[in-house]
């Protein structure tokens, strides 16, 4: 049974990055994140169900399962593919939520048959569930360790194939002709109706762009879908003057999962002088210029930093792959000009490029005459723009910006500017249409473009949250404010609302809904599953909330998502998995083993190393002592109560998963994983 | 264990653009804002004359009532006051321009899917848009994005002179077949590249864009009149737009003004891009 809950839970891994790939691919990415947080609750049904069928707890169930969810996972894709899904119209078609809610039901189930494989494998051995459970820790490491690696050269659809075989695997690993035929032929049968995706969403920028586009090459990799696309009439110029005499016709476009990213004219460039993004082109001549991240004005670009080696193939640029902060943080050059380039992100996403340290980083790269230079979309009321505007001006109070109608640059510099230089940034706002907005008093009596919510520091009723990105809040993207939450049932009010960040909400409370739903009844009515919900509820909440606090401050310090997921959950799973597997030899110290990682774990947040492999280690180390409580609690219950111990653990784990972004986001890193340290210590307090 | 692969979905949900798409919804109230002037009509063009069939003649229909409640209680209640507006309004047949499966949402203040990735906009949007571009009887007023034909339906009650370009050709040529049918002769339409307008039929006393640009564009704005008003909705085009109200003095210097926050569908073609 060892083998088999080792491959089962790899396979898991490897489904659940390859769907998300897969969903990623097909809608949007806050999309994919509301149905997997929500599928993911099968792992605490899967308790529940153990607990009320007690029948199935024998170690053929594990097999079973393992050929099930090879099945499972390719239907799974079908049965989705046949709901036609718009999240752009769920603000105004009902209909869409229960589209929304019968995906989740789709994608929950092969969750729910791998949970039960799993969760039955710890039961039968909860005398002594370390080895099990050390296994399925490994196992899931591996499986999160090795996803990108098979992403990088197959695409999601085939990379879950990889996910089938490993769960039929999971079912041939054994004794017993019967399950072995079972696996075989689930496995086979899995795989001739897999291979398929989601097909893209009619809506994202490729499938409708101008019809005449041609796509001229697709690099597939784990960070994503990048395509190459010739696309006349596409005239994409983000800040591009109305008064412009050029305009771009015939261009390159790249698209990454769908959404453009980045367009150019090669043939005429010209327009780029008439776009806000020239402002910083005005103050030097022939500047040596980085560009971080491929994006629409790279065509200036002497240097590029990308960290998704495909888009710089796409590109054909020459450029450095790497994660732009860690090459801030290493290069020894100095350029004119550094340009950010700023896509826009999921609200809950971490930007380690927009922060407070980060554009300080910037700027000290940068030569005494040169700047940083960044664009933003604007918005009534702005929200990006005051955002950026603040932030820039933390760092420096030499700060020169302008706007048009929906677009601003904003440029950071180190010294205030010359009256020739002042007089420059007017002419050229003049003769484009722009409004200069920084310094202040640069601004024009009578503006080109109007609005009553001028880019000015708001008040403190302002609706959106506007406060500076740092290192310990690195979220430039949400603007979302809890006192506004009012707003969502206000009809003239809603679109004022950050609905991306709303839906985080709406994971979050479903799967707390679900959770009582599916566990009120029993624990109302059964006392074995009242035994264990205060202390596994608090482990799982205890472990997901460190693990995500540790995945977030990751992403500021290595990067790179990739690396980042790699390193944390890889350095995560393994290291409590061998903790584990230590645990049971030395007695099982649920209290030390509490203790031990109160005190770990401040150290290793603090000193995470920007290295992946580094972070790995450092994050293996920590999470030692966490593999320990789980397992020593587990083989201190009555057995009727071990399913439901389950059940509860895997409920407050998503659950706790789901929260961690809007924790993080609304009171900074450190908050949550403070939260975390608090629960480890009600733990120590509590047991021996 | 397996939750923390949330984890995952999470973070690997950072990646790459996730534009923030928001659902589409009612805007809010205007703010309120000083109301720009009227624009004055050049006075060295002659009007012309006002064909005889125009404006054309609606037999009643069974859905009339039901127009009538959503101009009241969708568009005047929203404080559209303009009475060219609100009578077109009542005018227009929506439910013609509305696939038959979705006719019976026809008065509903929420845009519908019309195919082809498409969707007819909400009433209450084609209302405060037509009021914002202050049409006049008489006055030429190009459409970017026939889409459904409802909005240059809409404009073409207040003034003949209406031109309207549609990118996506079953669009084009499904939306002047309805305009043959409702007797709407004095609308021109045609399949096109809307970015460059309509230079021969120019230039115009109003420009209307029925669909999110990520920039205005330079030839719209050299094909208004000086006097001229032009609206369209400006931003991602999967997510939050600004409504832009372009104004053009008699000396042609432009000036733009934020309305308000609006989320229309992404147009398809040339203007469709996202920053």
């Amino acid at each position: 049974m060892g083998v088999a809950i080792f491959l089962l839970s790899a396979a898991v891994l490897l489904h659940e990055v390859s769907l998300l790939r897969v969903l990623a691919m097909a809608w949007w990415h806050h999309a994919a994140s509301l149905v997997v947080a929500v599928a993911l609750l099968g792992f605490g049904v899967a308790g529940t169900l153990l607990a009320l069928v007690p029948a199935l707890k024998r170690e053929a169930t594990v097999r079973w399962c393992g050929g099930l969810y090879a099945l499972a996972i390719p239907l799974s894709v079908r049965a989705a593919a046949a709901v036609d899904f718009n999240v752009l119209e769920v603000g105004w078609d009902p209909s869409q939520w229960l589209r929304l809610l019968a995906l989740q039901a789709i994608f929950f189930v092969p969750f729910l048959i791998a949970a039960l494989g799993i969760s039955t494998a710890i039961a039968l051995a909860s005398r002594k569930p370390g080895r099990v459970y050390a296994l399925n820790l490994i196992g899931s490491g591996l499986g999160a360790l090795i996803a990108p690696l098979f992403l990088a050269w197959a695409p999601p659809a085939g990379v879950l194939h990889v996910a089938v075989f490993t769960a039929a695997a999971a079912a041939i690993a054994g004794p017993g002709k019967m399950l072995r035929v079972w696996g075989l032929a689930a496995g086979l049968t899995a795989f001739l109706l897999g291979g398929h995706g989601l097909p893209m969403a009619d809506q994202k920028d490729l499938p409708s762009a101008p019809p005449a586009r041609e796509i001229l090459e697709t690099y597939l990799g784990p960070t994503g879908r990048v395509d190459r696309v010739s696309v006349p009439g596409l005239h994409y110029a983000p800040g591009l003057s109305m008064l412009a005499p050029h305009h771009p016709n015939k261009q390159e476009a790249l698209y990454v999962d769908g959404h453009l990213v980045s367009a150019v004219d090669r043939d005429r460039p010209d327009y780029l002088e008439h776009t806000v993004g020239a402002l910083p082109f005005l103050f030097t001549e022939a500047p040596r210029t980085l560009y971080l991240g491929v994006g629409p004005e790279m065509a200036r670009a002497t240097d590029i930093v990308e960290l998704n080696a495909d888009l710089l193939d796409a590109a054909e640029v020459t450029g450095v792959a790497q994660d732009p902060r860690t090459f801030l943080e290493t290069t020894q050059t100095r350029f004119d000009l550094i340009v950010h380039h700023l896509p826009g992100l999921h609200a809950a996403a971490e930007t380690p490029l927009l922060t407070v340290e980060a554009l300080a980083l910037a700027l000290s790269r940068t030569t005494a005459d040169g700047g940083v230079a960044l664009n933003a979309s604007l918005t009534t009321p702005p929200r990006a723009g005051l955002k950026l505007l603040a932030t820039a001006e933390r760092v420096t109070p030499h700060v020169i910006a302008v706007r048009n109608a929906h677009r601003l640059c904003v440029f950071l510099r180190h010294r205030a500017a010359t009256a020739w230089e002042r007089e420059d940034v007017l002419v050229f706002c003049r003769e484009n249409g722009f409004d200069p907005v920084r310094p202040v008093g640069w601004r024009l009596e009578e503006p080109h473009h109007v609005t009553d919510t001028p880019l000015l520091e708001p008040g403190p009723d302002y609706p959106y949250d506007v406060r500076p990105a740092t290192d310990a809040r690195p979220y430039f993207f949400k603007f979302f404010r809890w006192s506004r939450l009012g707003d969502l049932f206000d009809a003239e009010q809603t679109s004022f609302v950050q609905w991306p960040y709303v839906a985080l909400l709406v994971a979050l409370l479903q799967v707390v809904l679900l959770s009582l739903v599916l566990m009120g009844l029993p624990l109302a009515l059964s006392r074995a599953a009242r035994a264990p919900v205060l202390l596994f509820c608090a482990l799982g909440l205890g472990f997901m909330l460190l693990e995500m606090s540790f995945l977030q401050r990751a992403m500021v310090r290595i990067g790179s998502p990739v690396h980042a997921v790699s390193a944390v959950l890889g350095g995560f799973l393994i290291g409590s998995g061998m903790g584990s597997l230590v645990g049971e030899r030395l007695g099982r110290p649920l209290r030390a083993a509490a203790l031990a990682v109160i005190v770990l774990a401040p150290a290793g947040y603090l000193l995470l190393p920007g290295a992946p492999w580094g972070a790995a280690l450092v994050c293996a180390v920590v999470a030692f002592p966490m593999g320990i409580p789980f397992p020593a609690a587990l083989s201190r219950l009555e057995d009727k109560s071990v399913p439901w111990a389950l059940a509860w653990n895997g409920c407050a784990s998503v659950a706790a998963a789901a929260a961690a972004p809007l924790l993080s986001s609304t009171f900074g890193i450190p908050a949550t994983a403070g939260a975390a340290l608090a629960l480890y210590a009600l733990i120590a307090a509590r047991t021996r | 264990m397996g939750a923390r692969v949330v984890a995952l979905l999470l973070f690997l949900a950072a990646l790459a653009c996730g534009q923030d798409p928001k659902p589409e919804s009612s805007p809010p109230k205007a703010p309120p804002a000083k109301k720009e002037p009227a624009p004055e009509p050049a006075k060295d063009v002659k009007p012309r004359p006002i064909p005889a069939d125009w404006p054309p003649k609606h037999e009643p229909d069974k859905y009339a009532a039901r127009r009538s409640r959503m101009v009241t209680k969708d568009i005047e209640r929203r404080h559209v006051k303009d009475p060219p507006v609100l009578r077109a309004m009542r005018a227009v047949p929506r439910h013609r321009f509305m696939p038959k499966a979705k006719v019976a949402e026809a008065y509903e203040d929420r845009p519908v899917r019309i195919g082809h990735g498409q969707t007819i906009s909400q009433p209450y949007i084609v209302a405060s848009m037509t009021e914002e571009l202050q049409l006049k009887k008489g006055m030429k007023v190009l459409e970017i994005g026939t889409g459904s034909g409802y909005q240059a339906a809409v404009l073409a009650e207040i003034t003949p002179w209406v031109y309207s370009i549609e990118i996506k050709r079953p669009l084009a040529q499904r939306s002047k077949d309805v305009f043959k049918e409702l007797g709407y002769t004095t609308i021109k339409s045609r399949h096109g590249d809307g970015y460059y307008g309509w230079k021969e039929a120019g230039p115009f006393d109003a420009i209307i864009v029925t669909a999110a640009a990520p920039h205005i564009p330079p030839p719209l704005v050299k094909q208004l009149k000086p006097g001229g008003r032009m609206i369209l909705p400006v931003g991602p085009r999967t997510a939050t737009q600004d409504l832009i109200l372009l104004t053009k003095d008699m000396k042609g210097k432009t000036r733009t003004r934020s309305l308000y926050p609006v989320r229309f569908v992404p147009l398809t073609g040339s203007l469709g891009s996202s920053d």
